[in-house]
């Protein structure tokens, strides 16, 4: 019986969180830093993690304190990426999510 | 306008058993191939997470090849099938945002014994990634 909470694979701490070298290295690389730094990467980070089990509640621009619609974002890329392995979350409690599992013919166009 | 001639840096993630040896092989048999890719060894291309991948491009890194055995050949059985499974996602997740970084993606199976295939895999990549251009994400300052 596989588990029945997803295995939500949520962000570390020390992905999201940075060292002053990181800040220093910033700073002279660019010249400049947005404070916090890392947004982009959390997102697509979020993306690359959640966006096979979103099932578009929306939750994400219900909580974004800039009032970005994320959720319609969201809703486009995991379109895309459950239609990608034919997969709908919560139709089916004993399937796996689709980053735990693979067959053994399949996606041959992705490596080059 | 840039005076010097653009070189990309590509960030390779080379999988230890197969592409890192044939990487090795293709120095020793002095196949030549530019100097565009920067070796990071993995034991196997199923190490490489999606982050890692992000990572190096908001690091400044032109383009991200990640190569690994064939299918079937993985000395962990399946980290490679896995590793095909995440490039298909984040290849989909940068498609459909229309990102930059999706031409400058790649994943190759390259096999131990196939150094010319490497040195072949590597001179196309750079190639692509040439005509491409330097990436944008590595100057702008709002990512």
């Amino acid at each position: 019986m596989p588990d029945l909470l997803l295995p939500v694979v949520l962000f570390r701490s020390q992905d999201a969180e940075r060292s002053p070298e990181f800040y220093e290295g910033e700073l002279q690389r660019k010249g400049g830093l947005r404070v916090p730094p890392n947004t982009v990467f959390f997102q697509l980070g979020r993306m690359a993690h959640m966006s096979v089990s979103c099932v578009g509640c929306g939750m994400c621009t219900d909580v974004c304190p800039a009032d970005i619609p994320l959720s319609t974002l969201f809703s486009k890329v995991a379109a895309s990426a459950q239609a990608l392995f034919e997969y709908r979350p919560g139709r089916d409690v004993t399937e796996e999510i689709p980053l735990r599992t693979f067959e053994e013919q399949e996606l041959a166009q992705v490596a080059t | 306008m840039k005076s010097q001639a653009f070189t990309p840096r590509i960030v390779g993630f080379l999988c230890n058993w197969c592409t890192y040896a044939a990487a090795d092989s293709a120095g020793v048999s002095r196949f030549k191939m530019p100097p565009s890719v920067m070796v990071v060894r993995v034991m196997c291309s199923g190490r490489v997470d999606p982050l890692f991948v992000l990572t190096a491009f908001f690091s400044g890194a032109d383009g991200v090849l990640i190569s690994g055995c064939w299918p079937g050949q993985c000395h962990y059985q399946k980290g490679n099938l896995h590793a095909r499974r995440r490039t298909a996602l984040l290849k989909s997740i940068f498609d459909t945002l229309e990102l930059e970084m999706a031409d400058r993606f790649r994943l190759s199976w390259v096999s131990a014994s196939e150094a010319p295939r490497f040195a072949q895999v590597v001179k196309e990549f750079t190639d692509q990634i040439e005509q491409a251009g330097p990436s944008p994400i590595c100057d702008e300052l709002f990512l």
